[in-house]
């Protein structure tokens, strides 16, 4: 892996560096996305989310799926600056246990790595709503692919 | 009882009020059958679910599929009703185009007093399979 050939950026810079990106795909954007904490040590980000009101069903609570979508937005992510930005990793399977409702609004998911392998990942995160409380956990298995020529 | 049910879920499903979720997914129904528990519907995912590689990001495919089989434990229950989804397991076979016409089937596999267990495909309209899902969920009854 070209991990060790790659200086590795402070988690301030880390973050900045993905704060300012002007490249962020259309799902972060709706989605409300921002990452706010950057652990590289431990492998582990946090993200906070504006959720839109669009993604409610029918008793006004968020639906599951997009629960499901602010979770892996951000277990990718956490695959990517693990991997010191040379991978992506596209999910292959993830299971989501929804706890709890979630109301639009505020949403917060912490991410982390269980194994970062040269075939296979593995992620786990939680979305808490804004008590704190956890209202999802969900378990990714993802395949590490190096970026083509990017960054 | 007098309740139609075939009839009051064709209200709901087909021009109903419909939730801003069903709406982000592009929910279109197809069919279902209240007896045998199984929905279909199109979806088409819309730019906005587009991840870094341009396809679908897996948490609104994930979205398409709790519509549909959500809608499946919804309609085996015996009055109008609803299966909030305890947990889904999801996994992202081929990559989901966006913008493109997908058709979905959510299917009861088992009905039981306190839960529904379901499963759900999502494939192309040529029938080649994108992802598969099962979850389960809990009956609650809105009579």
């Amino acid at each position: 892996m070209s991990e060790t050939e790659k200086p590795r950026l402070s988690d301030a810079d880390m973050l900045a560096r993905f704060q300012g990106s002007k490249k962020r795909p259309p799902c972060s954007d709706t989605l409300g996305m921002r990452l706010v904490e950057v652990e590289q040590e431990k492998q582990r980000i946090r993200m906070e989310f504006d959720v839109s009101p669009a993604f409610a069903n029918p008793t006004g609570a968020v639906q599951g799926g997009f629960i499901s979508a602010m979770l892996d937005e951000a277990m990718s992510t956490c695959v990517i600056i693990a991997s010191n930005v040379t991978m992506t990793a596209p999910t292959l399977e993830m299971k989501t246990s929804f706890l709890k409702r979630l109301m639009p609004g505020k949403a917060f998911v912490e991410a982390r790595i269980l194994r970062l392998g040269k075939s296979a990942a593995f992620m786990e995160a939680e979305c808490f709503d804004p008590d704190g409380a956890m209202v999802a956990k969900a378990t990714a298995t993802a395949i590490p692919m190096l970026f083509k020529k990017l960054g | 009882m007098s309740f139609d049910k075939r009839a009051y879920w064709e209200g709901v499903l087909g021009d109903g009020t419909r939730p801003p979720a069903t709406d982000f997914v592009g929910f279109d129904l197809i069919a279902f059958d209240v007896d045998a528990g199984w929905a279909e519907a199109a979806f088409t995912l819309p730019d906005e679910a587009k991840n870094p590689a341009g396809n679908a990001q897996g948490g609104f495919i994930t979205a398409a599929l709790d519509e549909i089989m959500s809608v499946a434990g919804s309609i085996v229950q015996d009055g109008p009703a609803m299966a909030p989804t305890l947990q889904m397991t999801v996994s992202f076979i081929r990559p989901v185009p966006v913008g493109t016409r997908l058709i979905g089937r959510g299917e009861v596999l088992r009905k039981g007093r306190a839960a529904i267990f379901t499963q759900g495909t999502l494939s192309l309209e040529d029938g080649t399979l994108l992802a598969q899902a099962t979850a389960s969920c809990i009956p609650r009854s809105l009579a």
